[in-house]
């Protein structure tokens, strides 16, 4: 229990830093996404449940604090958090977090958020398209890049995070 | 067929839970705007408004502030007076042979505000204002900066609020070209450029002129310069060209605001109301 505790806390720092600081290194417009890293390593970490129970909780979050469009970020990441879990498994915890697969990962996943994120706005073709099609590939290829950071940290500590 | 619904079962819990959270989404996503979820709404302005405050305290030096603050806002007044009165001479122009035109009133009321944070990065761009309901801030209130209009307030929290900018989706306000009085509404489909639609490829709109705020405006006060038109297409399918807007705000740069305590013509409004009732 004290494990998901943590989780939150740590969750809540990522929020803060996507809050206040992940606008201040975006290109174009274009800004990644950290709290999808997030979920997507809680899910292949934890199984499928913990991965759609955490996209919930931090895109209900993100609602609240970034976008104030209530359900919007629950929706895409509850879906992400879900679809990353599809990856988890238990032998290969290791292989998925510490490798570039968890990068692969990550871009698919944070492809589905962004899809889900505008799938109103691609529905209803109230917003340009291509600017759409920007943003989502975008935004995927931008925080996939971020994701590398964690993948070799993680590589260089060896033993840190897999206890 | 039965493999499908074997896997189905052998992770009931994950669809329950996957199942269970959508629909929450779901209904957040239709109830989001009701007053159920104002209060919620007001912490998190709070909060989030107290957040990007403690980030931004390094480049808060408040002497100068202060001071820049008393200057802009003496440059808004006599701006907001200079555009008046270039909308008043072209109004004598058009209107000089009707009789009893209707005196407009300059005097509106200004809220001054820091920008204490910012996101210019989603398609739901917003700014986080220092002045809530403590200040008279009120939902729909325009926002205006010595350049022109910035956006409108979305959310109160008693000291901070948010305003949605230009570069918001859901940003719509009656404008007109001042030159040729053409009307139209304007948005943002994302990009660099707002745009201008429901205007006829027939209108006089050239490259250059300028964008103001409507009479047609329930929310913002007329003759405010919104930006000036950066490109035009003729070509496009339909009967209205599209019209690309530079706006007049530098939202990379924007520190300090103006909400305007504006009330729009509630008769007015009650009458529209009307006439859409029926």
């Amino acid at each position: 229990m004290m494990i998901y505790v943590r989780y939150f806390f740590v969750g809540l720092a990522i929020l803060f830093i996507q809050i206040t600081m992940v606008p201040l290194i975006s290109i174009e417009k274009i800004a990644p996404d950290l709290v999808i890293i997030f979920v997507v390593y809680m899910a292949l970490r934890n199984g499928q449940i913990v991965g759609t129970v955490a996209g919930f909780i931090s895109g209900l979050l993100m609602d609240l604090t970034v976008d104030f469009v209530p359900g919007l970020s629950a929706l895409s990441k509850t879906v992400s958090g879900f679809i990353s879990g599809y990856f988890y498994s238990e032998a290969k915890i290791e292989a998925n977090i510490g490798t570039l697969r968890f990068f692969g990962i990550v871009i698919l996943c944070s492809a589905v958020d962004n899809l889900v994120y505008f799938l109103l706005d691609i529905l209803g073709s109230n917003f340009d398209g291509v600017e759409v099609l920007r943003l989502i590939v975008g935004r995927s290829v931008y925080t996939g890049i971020i994701s590398l950071i964690p993948v070799f940290t993680l590589s260089r500590k060896k033993g840190f995070g897999y206890e | 067929m039965f493999k499908i619904l074997s896997q189905i079962s052998q992770h009931l819990r994950e669809y329950l839970t996957f199942s269970a959270l959508v629909l929450v989404s779901l209904i957040l996503l239709s109830v989001g705007n009701s007053s159920k979820s104002h209060l919620v709404a007001q912490i998190a302005v709070e909060v989030v408004g107290v957040t990007k405050s403690i980030t931004n305290i390094f480049s808060n030096f408040y002497d100068i502030q202060d001071e820049n603050r008393k200057l802009r806002k003496t440059n808004i007044l006599l701006l907001s007076e200079l555009s008046q009165l270039r909308e008043e001479k072209l109004e004598n122009i058009r209107l000089r042979r009707l009789l009893g035109f209707k005196e407009k009133t300059n005097n509106y009321e200004f809220i001054p505000a820091d920008v204490v944070g910012k996101t210019l990065v989603s398609p739901y761009n917003y700014i986080i204002l220092n002045a809530g309901s403590n200040e008279g801030v009120e939902v729909n209130m325009p926002v205006i900066s010595e350049s022109g209009v910035v956006g409108k307030i979305m959310k109160v929290g008693k000291n901070y609020s948010v305003a949605m900018i230009l570069y918001h989706k859901d940003f719509r306000a009656s404008v007109k070209i001042q030159r040729t009085r053409v009307d139209g509404i304007l948005g943002w489909e994302g990009g660099e450029f707002l745009s201008v639609f429901n205007v006829s490829k027939t209108m006089d709109v050239e490259v250059g002129d300028v964008v103001i705020t409507s009479e047609y405006s329930t929310i913002f006060p007329p003759g405010f310069e919104i930006g000036v038109v950066a490109e035009i297409d003729n070509s496009v399918a339909g009967l209205f060209k599209v019209i690309k807007v530079k706006p007049a705000v530098d939202f990379t740069k924007i520190e300090e605001v103006f909400i305007i305590k504006y009330k729009s013509d509630l008769e007015r409004e009650k009458i529209e109301q009307d006439l859409l009732e029926k």
